[in-house]
């Protein structure tokens, strides 16, 4: 006799559980329950329900002769059926996986918040390595996995947003000639939107999004609507202040001068510029380089006093809801931010869709973003021209800013409106000229969107079409001011840029269980196209001084730029369960690269465009095939292969080209070579092969868990721009050599440490430890073995970052000081003699990485800091360079009374101590100047372990209780106090931040050379609900 | 999908495969006269070493004998990329087509030229495999070959390009801003280059320098400063429309605000009445200011060489103390103006140095003609070209012939003569101070005092050579090491083959 009962399914908060799974074991019907949580079944008193939902603990009742069940399902902590958003976007059950992926929720991103989403991962993830942004708020990060799969091409990871590619690579960064960050594709996501992101660490993890993935990938997918009654409002508010973090600690007791005097006229100021060889501070009045006589003290200004507190705001509303054959989610943000660069910020305002929608066997799955970014002023690092840091950080201890700044409205000009100079070098430009006078504005518009339609033909087997685009047009201004001491007549320059990625799928799939076994398996296949268009025009010297503008340009030059390029390949994969405990994963994927066609050359093989690679993968959840005592919760062991390559250079590499330079000269054409690289018709992508091994295991209710995972990744044939001399006409060429090997460990430890009622405690650890090698780098023309390629050096142009066989990737080389038998040489004058080449000094990249992150709750109070710290790597300091050379550097006051006693060997290896002298006033006789800019030529005086700790986040949260709430509008509402990089807990590096970097892309990591100063991070954040 | 429809994503549109030689010969033609390289090799460093300017200012690193590891290093690092490798591309394409002679031709002469600076700058230089890069893998890491061979190959270049200009060739015409496709003044230009190269083998070689020198002259060479080699510039559109030695001097980077006559060149002009003191000085005052420019002859002033503004004090007393107290290095002669406008030619040779090259020629009796008139027609010349830069720095005959009467050629010795031949082409090759240091080197005159600053890299001596780009030694280590062992080391001092090294 049937019957039908009703219920209603909450969770331990009373809040209804909309979906779950009602299921009558006995007559093997079911149903769902509808978005209030209320179910309706028909039943016999036999009827046994289950009760279940993902995340929960299974339920079951006797029916017997109730006519009303309600339900509470309490939390899983047991079962480990934790889904992982995984390729192409798909959920997967995360023990079904042979390899490592690692999720992290979105609210762990928008807590501290890092404007950039790459920057926000650092700590959280063993072996994801970042360096934060060079410049603030729109800067770019770089985020390597596992060490990278290239000696020298891009390793940085494919972005993936609900499941489509984006453009996430640096769109320009400051070189060793100087320049700026302008920012990467990753600055167009609000940490708002994110609803999760997963990183594919692996080879077999990232087989099925092809080359570009070969670097791993991290999957975003952002927030959808959830099925619920009425609209759904979320608001967010965000403002934190960033101060700089001032880690000088320049010596203060000898002020500006040469040789031990201190200027005696204005040009004589204007000579000595930064260089503190002068004579101790004291009271009397010294002439500056204005002819004005200020007193000889240091003026006890800093980085503060110049740089601002930067501010940034972040406010964003979301609107979501739906039934049961759609949702919705609507979401806008707006970014203020001022940067600690005066006159410098970002802007961006972020527009977010998301609708599903489900008929019958059609699901379709749109989702847009619109983004407008605006950023003013990015501030000009490295080499000297136009860069504030650079004049701020050497500024003449005697010398006011407000002098700096001139008397006039205009910052940093004299009265004639031409930068006002106070010392003799034109290429170091007055910090208010550069901050104020200097412009550069870049706005970008920029869709992303994707479209998927799937149509499931049986239960059991679906068809799946794709369509996804990420489209920007950026527009970039720039002029350098009339006036400026390097560029009296100045420039201007605008240009604009689209950027696209268009990517089409199809493929069909089957899921399906055939008694103990299951099955998901796919095939299908891709394009992807993306292309770049530059329009450029302006040119150097303008006509009507101090307009800027592109139509004052004396002779306007216009550029056009245009690349393309595209990837076609077809894979396909397998899943094989066997009793939800046992898995296989079988991928397989061929690529063809259109950058690999050489046309016109005879040696071309189309061979060599394309790539095919298999991956295998698998998983054993032995807790569950085994009895294990009781504190063991669960335990699985994974193994995987996976092959992968790329390494496709950029188009039109492959053929050597001509263009035309100019408009000619008297009526004459002017022709010259494109390339600057050696072009090559026989490359081919590079491959990379990896095996992995791990376990996952949990004890005690998952109080403790421990993850752990092996790696050995080799590539081999790698795509290398081989610096060869420049006296053969090119700085480079591209070459197949070389094998590199990445292996290493990487561990997450979980332990809840107490949980006690309302007090809750865990911690969070991770550490990875990446033993990047080269292998070998090919032989040359003669045929003997090559021991190193260069890759990139500062503006110091004294040092090499390099890879070298049998070390680890990116060493640093410079000349040491030169020992014979180990007794250090110095020549006639007692100066340091460096060693007559380059010599390895020191490992440039961290090896060791990790984060020891700590979740504390008390009722509705929460607290959260992370730790992050690296080991092993080293950085050149050009700042510190500079600190010797202008006797600024703490260490420089020693000698400079009474001259400096230095013991070691002459050239000819004979003992011998000298005296430096410190003289004042006779030249001849005061060459302790001398020796410190010596001393600061041999590299390795300038060469740091970077190694450091910092507190990188903390969080303070208050969740208001209901019962406040029940009076008010909200469902929901939380404040905490937030900070980002409040503590640097050891470093090994003087007067600078051992994060510094002056790009954050290229290989070539580990040059340090006057970047924007680092920021300390504090503010508030507003989270509501209604 | 269609396979070749994703190959031809990797077409260029934009770019062609082919270029017509002549356009890659104009290029590199105008890079010669780069302003990066320019103002370091030629500005920074030679020019004061030579004592032709002074500066109190430390970059100007070449009178108080400082290495600064880029202004050394920058002709090698721009011209093997900037010019030689185009040139290289230009002669490999040309080399077996008749109706390309011309282009050929000249590119091997320019290219030559170019090298022949460089050897003289750096000592051992790569040369055979220079720019060759896209030819073979063997041209990757170029080695540095021994001076002497560069020395005999370039003659064997040159005779061989020079033979091989042809009238029923295609002409330069107007890609040519040197001679617009002349080719009797390209075949003078490939002596007067010849002659050059022999006079500098002349210490160490002199057989070989006299047969070298000997058929150069024979085969003919300038006969007026319309011979002379200069490359035509303009005010614009873009840097490589500019003379790049001005842009740094003046026009771009004002340069000259910080560097003055020096104290000796303006000395030897007031000694000898030489009417060329005020083409020279610019006068004295604030060189953006003209109202401010005292032009008379008698009161210009040179600046003393390895000095800064603290250490001149110490020579300087009195009037001219407080002089300088309120004017600081204006109160020294300036550049004048009128030479370094973007338009004015980039010199490479000029009559004015075959002329004088002749004298000596003669005096060392490998040629029979007369070595006054040689000497005469030198500085005439020398003085006369400067209208080519402005019209107002014409000179009488009277002037001129004053002068030469004045310095005492015909009745000297002969060893006199050297001397007096070896300070006119000092004066003759003003803004060309790369050629001007090398014949100091050779010849010793004209006679310098060196500087004595204790911050001096080696020694307190006029350098005998600038050192290889330091990008070399990471970049091409072992071939840089073969050639540093070689000559003795990669110093300042060291010497190069012809001035008596290895």
């Amino acid at each position: 006799q049937t019957r039908v009962l009703t219920g209603k399914v909450v969770d331990s908060a009373g809040e209804p559980i909309p979906g779950v799974n009602v299921l009558d074991r006995i007559a093997n019907t079911g149903t769902t329950t509808d978005l209030d949580g209320n179910y309706s079944i028909s039943v016999t008193s036999n009827s046994v329900l289950v009760f279940s939902f993902i995340g929960f603990k299974d339920q079951e009742f006797l029916v017997g002769n109730q006519s009303s069940i309600n339900v509470t399902l309490a939390e899983d902590v047991s079962d480990l059926s934790e889904v992982v958003v995984t390729s192409f976007g798909m959920e997967k059950d995360k023990k079904a996986l042979g390899f490592s992926v690692t999720q992290v929720g979105g609210e762990r991103f928008t807590e501290s918040r890092a404007i950039n989403v790459g920057n926000a991962l650092s700590g959280k993830i063993a072996g994801v390595n970042v360096t934060p942004p060079a410049t603030g708020a729109g800067g770019s990060t770089r985020v390597v996995i596992r060490g990278g799969s290239s000696l020298t091409g891009n390793d940085q990871p494919l972005y993936v947003v609900n499941g489509m590619p984006i453009e996430s690579g640096n769109l320009g960064s400051a070189g060793m000639w100087g320049g700026n960050d302008a920012g990467d594709g990753l600055a167009a996501i609000n940490p708002d939107d994110i609803e999760s992101i997963s990183v594919l660490k692996g080879n077999a993890a990232a087989a099925l999004y092809g080359a570009r993935a070969a670097n791993g990938v991290i999957l975003i997918t952002t927030k959808s609507g959830k099925a619920r009654k009425g609209i759904g409002v979320a608001l967010n508010s965000n403002v934190t202040f960033d101060n700089v973090w001032d880690f000088t600690d320049y010596q203060r007791s000898y002020g500006p001068g040469r040789d031990g005097v201190v200027a005696t006229t204005a040009g004589e100021a204007l000579e000595i510029g930064q260089t503190h060889w002068g004579s101790r501070y004291g009271n009397q009045n010294v002439i500056q380089f204005d002819g004005v006589s200020r007193p000889y003290q240091h003026t006890g200004e800093g980085l503060n006093d110049f740089y601002r507190t930067g501010t940034t705001l972040n406010n964003s509303v979301a609107l979501s809801g739906g039934n049961e054959t759609g949702t919705y989610r609507l979401a806008y943000s707006r970014l203020d931010n001022k940067d600690i660069m005066p006159n410098a910020g970002f802007n961006r305002d972020v527009l977010n869709v998301n609708i599903n929608s489900k008929l019958k066997r059609l699901t379709l799955d749109f989702s847009a973003q619109y983004t407008k970014q605006l950023a003013k002023n990015r501030p000009r690092l490295s080499d000297s021209p136009g860069n504030a840091n650079f004049a701020i950080m050497t500024k003449p201890g005697t010398l006011p800013l407000d002098v700096m700044k001139g008397t006039t409205d205009k910052l940093g000009a004299l009265e004639d409106g031409n930068e006002l100079r106070f010392q003799q070098n034109v290429f170091q430009t007055n910090p208010y000229w550069a901050a104020y006078q200097f412009f550069r504005e870049d706005l970008t518009n920029r869709i992303l969107g994707k479209v998927s339609l799937r149509y499931d033909i049986t239960d059991w087997l679906y068809i799946m079409g794709r369509a996804g685009t990420d489209f920007q047009a950026r527009t970039d201004h720039s002029y350098t001011p009339w006036g400026t001491a390097f560029k009296p007549r100045g420039d201007y320059f605008t240009n604009k840029t689209n950027i696209r990625e268009d990517n089409l799928d199809l493929f069909i799939g089957a899921q399906k269980q055939f008694g103990d076994f299951s099955v998901d398996a796919l095939i299908g296949g891709n394009r992807m196209r993306r292309g770049t268009e530059v329009l450029s025009g302006g040119g150097n010297d303008l006509v009507i001084p101090f307009v800027h503008s592109l139509r004052n340009v004396a002779a306007p030059q216009v550029g056009y730029g245009f690349n393309e390029w595209g990837i076609n390949s077809v894979f396909g994969y397998a899943n094989l369960g066997y009793k939800n405990m046992l898995f296989l994963n079988l991928t397989a994927r061929q690529d063809q690269f259109s950058t690999l066609y050489a046309a016109g050359s005879s040696s071309f093989d189309p061979a060599n465009t394309k790539l095919f690679y298999p991956s295998v993968g698998t998983s054993f959840v032995f807790s569950d095939a085994f009895t294990l005592p009781q504190f063991f919760t669960f335990g699985k062991v994974r193994a995987s292969y996976g092959e992968t390559g790329g390494g496709a250079p950029s188009p039109y590499l492959l053929n050597l080209t001509y263009g035309l330079v100019g408009s000619g000269h008297l009526g004459g054409f002017l022709g010259q070579i494109n390339n600057g690289s050696i072009p090559n018709a026989n490359l081919q992508p590079y491959r990379s092969k990896e095996y992995e091994f791990g376990f996952d295991l949990r004890f005690f209710e998952n109080k403790v868990g421990l993850d752990v995972a092996y790696y050995n990744r080799r590539t081999s044939g790698d795509i290398l721009p081989l610096g060869i001399s420049a006296t053969s006409g090119f700085g480079s060429t591209l070459v197949n050599i070389g094998e590199m090997e990445n292996k290493g460990i990487e561990l997450l430890l979980n332990v809840v440490v107490l949980q006690k009622r309302d007090f809750k405690w865990d911690i969070s650890f991770n550490y990875a430890n990446n033993r990047a090698k080269v292998l070998d780098l090919g032989t040359n023309a003669k045929g003997e073995p090559i021991e190193f390629i260069n890759l990139d050096e500062s503006r110091l142009r004294r040092e090499r970052i390099r890879h070298i066989v049998g070390q680890p990737l990116g060493m640093i080389a410079g000349f040491k000081h030169l020992t014979i038998d180990g007794q250090k040489v110095y020549d006639d004058q007692g100066l340091p003699v460096p060693t007559n080449g380059l010599e390895t000094i020191a490992e440039g990249r961290h090896p060791i990485s990790g984060g020891i992150l700590n979740n504390l709750s008390y009722k509705n109070w929460r607290m959260s800091f992370l730790i992050d710290f690296r080991s092993g790597g080293h950085l050149v300091s050009g700042t510190n360079y500079f600190a010797y050379v202008y006797g600024l550097h703490g260490e420089t006051l020693n000698g400079r009374e009474n001259g400096l006693t230095v013991s070691g060997v002459t050239r000819n290896g004979e003992a011998r101590t000298w005296n430096i002298p410190a003289n004042p006033g006779n030249p001849a006789e005061f060459l302790i100047d001398n020796y410190y800019s010596n001393y600061a030529l041999i590299t390795e005086n300038i060469v740091y372990d970077a190694s450091f700790g910092k507190l990188r986040e903390f969080s303070l949260g208050y969740t208001f209780p209901s019962t406040i709430l029940n009076k008010t509008p909200f469902t929901s509402a939380s404040l905490s106090f937030v900070g980002r990089d409040l503590f640097l807990l050891w470093s090994n590096v003087p007067n600078i931040d051992p994060e510094s970097a002056y790009t954050t892309s290229g290989n070539a990591q580990g040059l340090e050379f006057f970047a924007s100063p680092t920021t300390r991070n504090f503010g508030f954040n507003l989270n509501l609900n209604f | 999908c269609n396979e070749q429809d994703l190959f031809d994503l990797n077409v260029d549109p934009n770019a062609v495969t082919e270029m017509d030689p002549q356009y890659l010969f104009s290029l590199s033609m105008l890079r010669i006269a780069g302003e990066y390289e320019n103002t370091r090799a030629n500005m920074l460093y030679s020019a004061t070493m030579i004592q032709h300017t002074s500066s109190l200012a430390g970059y100007f690193s070449g009178d108080k004998y400082f290495y600064n590891a880029q202004y050394s290093g920058a002709y090698m690092e721009r011209h093997y990329t900037d010019v030689i490798r185009a040139f290289a591309v230009v002669i490999d394409q040309t080399k077996d087509n008749p109706a390309e002679a011309n282009v050929n031709a000249a590119a091997t002469v320019l290219n030559i030229f170019d090298l022949h600076r460089m050897t003289d700058l750096y000592g051992d230089i790569p040369y055979f495999q220079a720019g060759r890069g896209l030819e073979s893998e063997e041209n990757w890491f170029p080695q540095y070959d021994n001076q002497r061979d560069i020395y005999n190959d370039m003659v064997i270049q040159l005779r061989a390009a020079r033979d091989k200009f042809s009238a029923s060739a295609r002409s330069l015409g107007a890609q040519d801003f040197m001679y617009g496709g002349n080719i009797d003044k390209w075949k003078r230009f490939t002596n007067a280059l010849l002659m050059r190269i022999a006079m500098r083998m002349s210490n160490v070689d002199a057989a070989k320098a006299r047969e070298v020198f000997i058929e150069a002259n024979n085969s003919g060479t300038f006969t007026s400063n319309a011979d002379n080699g200069y490359i035509k510039f303009t005010v614009g559109p873009i840097g490589v429309n500019r003379n790049g030695l001005n842009d740094g001097y003046w026009n771009t980077y004002k340069y000259s605000n910080d560097c003055k006559i020096s104290k000796t060149f303006i000395d030897w002009m007031k000694a000898n009445n030489d009417p060329r003191l005020m083409i020279i000085s610019g006068g004295i005052g604030t060189p953006a200011d003209p109202s401010t420019w005292v032009t008379d002859p008698a009161a210009q002033r040179g600046m003393p060489n390895g000095y800064n503004s603290t250490t001149i004090r110490t020579i300087l007393t009195g009037a001219d103390l407080d002089d300088f107290n309120a004017r600081g290095n204006r109160m020294f002669s300036m550049l004048n103006l009128k030479y370094l406008d973007w338009e004015d030619p980039y010199i490479l040779i000029t009559y004015a140095e075959t002329e004088l090259m002749k004298a000596e020629a003669a005096v060392k009796g490998w040629i029979s003609t007369d070595a006054n008139t040689h000497f005469s027609n030198g500085v005439a010349a020398a003085i006369n070209s400067w209208t080519a830069f402005d019209a107002s720095f014409a000179r009488t005959a009277d002037q001129v012939n004053t002068y030469i009467a004045g310095r005492g050629f015909a009745a000297a010795s002969n060893a006199d003569k050297l001397r007096l031949i070896g300070e006119e082409y000092w004066a003759a090759t003003w803004l060309n101070d790369i050629e001007s240091w090398s014949n100091w080197r050779r010849t010793g005159y004209p006679a310098l005092t060196p500087t004595q600053d204790p911050n001096r890299f080696e020694a307190n001596e006029i350098p005998r050579r600038l050192r290889y780009w330091e990008s070399e030694i990471g970049a091409n280590p072992q071939n840089y090491e073969a050639a540093r062992s070689r000559m003795g080391g990669d110093n300042l001092m060291t010497k190069v083959w012809w001035d008596g090294g290895n």
